[in-house]
């Protein structure tokens, strides 16, 4: 087994059938109000090396998710302040900051980020992997790419 | 690109509590592929025999986005 970098699919079908994911700045109604500008909550969860994550995931799970001192369950929220944008004929969105998990202690080797929705079921968006690692007493911290054409985190074409 | 974690800071958290730097042996490297590029740092006990971790952090720098490809079917 073997976590695989990948948008998911299910994520394809959602954003076709539209007002599930509401990514970025809350500049739209949406589903939940009428009148009221809303923004989902998107989070970005960890997984053991030896779990897997790729494009048929549907929701975040616990199963596979590494555990430790410092880390909780479901990990962290992400900055979500940049709105989706259009650049040429494509569309991109980035999280507008680093993720960050401070001060924890995960000995089993991990390779993989879930973003998801926690607004909405916890529905998956995408996975990324990275070389194995390990932390100990440390902080984890994710670098975003720049959201640009051919860098954003979630692109369009 | 500069390593993430080229400076030294005066003191740690370590599995032993915060400890000075000036106490512990840094070693940094990067775990580089076409993925992403893990700029790591980790501290051990000087004169330690056993040659134990009591810190390690990573900060990944992402490489790739992930783009799903809108295509334009036809109507016969």
């Amino acid at each position: 087994v073997a976590n695989t970098q990948a948008i998911c699919t299910s994520f394809k079908g959602e954003l076709l059938i539209g007002s599930v994911h509401q990514l970025g700045s809350p500049t739209i109604t949406s589903r939940t109000s009428l009148t009221a500008p809303t923004v989902d909550t998107i989070k970005a969860a960890l997984y053991l090396a030896s779990a897997t994550i790729n494009a048929s995931t549907t929701a975040y799970s616990a199963t596979g998710e590494v555990s430790g001192t410092g880390y909780t369950a479901g990990g962290v929220a992400v900055t979500n302040a940049n709105a989706p944008s259009t650049s040429g004929t494509g569309a991109l969105w980035t999280p507008s900051a680093s993720i960050s998990y401070p001060t924890v202690t995960l000995t089993t080797s991990f390779d993989c980020v879930l973003l998801y929705n926690s607004s909405q079921s916890n529905k998956a968006i995408a996975a990324y992997t990275f070389g194995a690692q390990t932390i100990t007493a440390g902080t984890f911290s994710l670098s975003m790419p720049a959201n640009t054409t051919g860098n954003a985190l979630i692109q369009l074409t | 690109m500069k390593h993430h974690f080229e400076d030294t800071p005066e003191s740690v958290t370590t599995i032993h509590g915060v400890m000075p730097t000036s106490a512990l042996v840094k070693k940094t490297g990067i775990d580089s592929d076409e993925r992403a590029d893990m700029h790591w740092v980790e501290y051990r006990l000087k004169g330690d025999p056993t040659d134990t971790i009591v810190h390690r952090s990573v900060h990944g720098y992402l490489k790739q986005g992930l783009s799903l490809f809108g295509e334009q079917g036809q109507m016969n």
